[in-house]
C-alpha cells in the first residue's frame, strides 16, 4: 500500500518517494502490459511510458484512500497498452471456436491457481485476450469497449463469447478441468 | 461472470517463466525521460524569456538614446560659398561602417557596388556637378533641444554684467488723466487759444482749397 505522505513526496520530485512507489507499482502494472501485448520488450516499453506519465500527471492524482493510486495508474496503463496495440495495427485475430467443445463449468476456474489462469490468458489469440481483458478483469463494459478499441458492439459481445470458448477448450486441452487446486 | 476468479491476477500470479522483467532498466528510462522533461522545460522557460529580455532592451535604450542626429551647415554673405560643408559629423561615418561589416558576410558582387565610400574629394565633385541644386539658399532651423553653450566670462565682467543689469530701469509707458482746476481767466484763455487753433487750422483748409 502506498501512503500518502510518499505520493505527496513524490509530486515535489523527491526521488527516493517515486523509487518507493515504481517498486510498488511496477511488478503488477508490468504483469498488466504481458495480458496485453504478451511480447516483454513490449511490455517493458509501455510499462516505462505508462510511469512515465504516471509520476508526469501525480500532482493531478486525488487520493481517496488505500489502493486508489494502484487504481489510477492501471487506467494509465491500460489505455497506454491500448495504444500500443493501435500503433502496431494488431487487427482481432477472428479464430472459431471447435463446436464439438463441452461446456464447461466456471467453478472449474476457481480452483485454478492464479499463475494458470494468467498463462491460460496469454494464450489467448489477440483480440480475443483484449477484449477479455477489459471485460473481465478491468470491469469495461461492451459500449466502452466498442469505443475504446473502434469496434461494434456485437463484435465486442461475440469476442468475448469466443474468447470464453477458448478458454475452455485450452483448460480441457490441459486437463485443468480434472484439476484439484484450490486458490 | 468470472472476474472474481481474476480478481487481483496481476498481484497474485507470478511471471511467468522465460519471461524476465527488467526491473533496473525499467526504472533507468522512467529517471532519464524524467531528466529529459526537466531539461526541456527548463530550455522553454528560456526561450521564453528571450523575447521578454529584447523587448525590455528595446523598451529602455529607446528613451535613453534620444540623441537627434544634426546636417550642420553655415550660411555666409559670400555667394560664391553659399553652402559651407562641415566634416565633421559621425552621420557620415557610421553607416559606412555598417555597410562594410555587412557585406563582407554577404555576396561578393554587393561588396563592390558598396564597398566605395564617399570620401570628401568625391563629395567635392558632386558639388561641383550639380550645383545649382547645392547653391540654393537654404535656412536651417537648428533643433531647439539642444542646450546653447554659454560662454564662460571672467569674474570681472560678471561682475561688470550684474552692475550694468542693476542700472537698467524698466520704463513703462503710462497714461494718466489729470486733472487741474482752473481759475475763470484760465479757462478764457484756454478757450481762446482753442479758438485760435481751429481757426488756423479752418483757415489752412480754405487756403488749401
Amino acid at each position: 500500500m502506498v501512503e500518502k505522505r510518499t505520493i505527496e513526496k513524490a509530486v515535489n520530485g523527491n526521488r527516493k518517494a517515486e523509487k518507493l512507489l515504481y517498486d510498488t507499482l511496477c511488478k503488477p502494472l508490468f504483469m498488466l502490459c504481458l495480458r496485453y501485448l504478451k511480447n516483454q520488450e513490449d511490455a517493458e516499453d509501455v510499462l516505462a511510458s505508462s510511469l512515465i506519465k504516471v509520476f508526469g500527471s501525480l500532482h493531478k492524482f486525488e487520493y481517496e484512500g488505500d489502493g486508489s493510486l494502484e487504481a489510477w495508474s492501471r487506467k494509465i496503463t491500460v489505455n497506454e497498452c491500448l495504444m500500443c496495440l493501435r500503433k502496431q495495427k494488431r487487427s482481432p485475430m477472428m479464430v472459431e471456436p471447435d463446436e464439438n467443445i463441452s461446456i464447461v463449468e466456471e467453478e472449474i476456474l476457481d480452483k485454478l491457481s492464479a499463475d494458470e489462469l494468467f498463462e491460460m490468458i496469454l494464450q489467448l489469440p489477440e483480440g480475443y485476450r483484449t477484449v477479455f481483458n477489459l471485460y473481465e478483469i478491468e470491469g469495461f463494459t461492451h459500449a466502452e469497449i466498442s469505443k475504446n478499441l473502434g469496434i461494434s458492439l456485437g463484435t465486442s459481445k461475440s469476442q468475448l463469447s469466443k474468447a470464453r470458448n477458448y478458454l475452455k477448450k485450452l483448460i480441457i486441452a490441459n486437463g485443468w478441468n480434472h484439476a484439484s487446486k484450490i486458490i | 461472470m468470472l472476474r472474481k476468479s481474476f480478481e487481483n491476477i496481476d498481484q497474485r500470479a507470478k511471471i511467468p517463466a522465460g519471461v524476465e522483467f527488467r526491473k533496473e532498466e525499467v526504472w533507468g528510462k522512467v529517471v532519464k525521460a524524467s531528466r529529459k522533461n526537466r531539461i526541456r522545460y527548463r530550455y522553454w522557460a528560456a526561450a521564453a524569456l528571450i523575447p521578454f529580455i529584447a523587448f525590455s532592451i528595446w523598451f529602455f535604450k529607446a528613451s535613453t538614446d534620444a540623441e537627434p542626429r544634426y546636417l550642420l551647415t553655415a550660411i555666409s554673405s559670400d555667394q560664391s560659398n553659399m553652402v559651407e560643408e562641415i566634416p565633421t559629423s559621425d552621420w557620415e561615418q557610421k553607416p559606412e561602417e555598417r555597410i562594410n561589416t555587412a557585406t563582407h558576410q554577404e555576396e561578393g558582387v554587393y561588396e563592390k557596388e558598396v564597398l566605395k565610400p564617399i570620401t570628401p574629394d568625391s563629395t567635392e565633385t558632386l558639388h561641383k556637378n550639380e550645383q545649382s541644386k547645392i547653391l540654393r539658399q537654404t535656412i536651417v532651423l537648428e533643433d531647439t533641444f539642444a542646450a546653447p553653450e554659454e560662454k564662460k566670462l571672467s569674474p570681472s565682467a560678471q561682475a561688470f554684467q550684474q552692475a550694468l543689469e542693476k542700472t537698467k530701469i524698466e520704463k513703462k509707458v503710462e497714461e494718466r488723466m489729470i486733472v487741474e482746476k482752473l481759475t475763470f481767466e484760465q479757462m478764457i484763455q484756454a478757450r481762446r487759444q482753442f479758438m485760435q487753433e481751429k481757426g488756423s487750422s479752418t483757415k489752412n483748409k480754405k487756403q488749401n482749397d
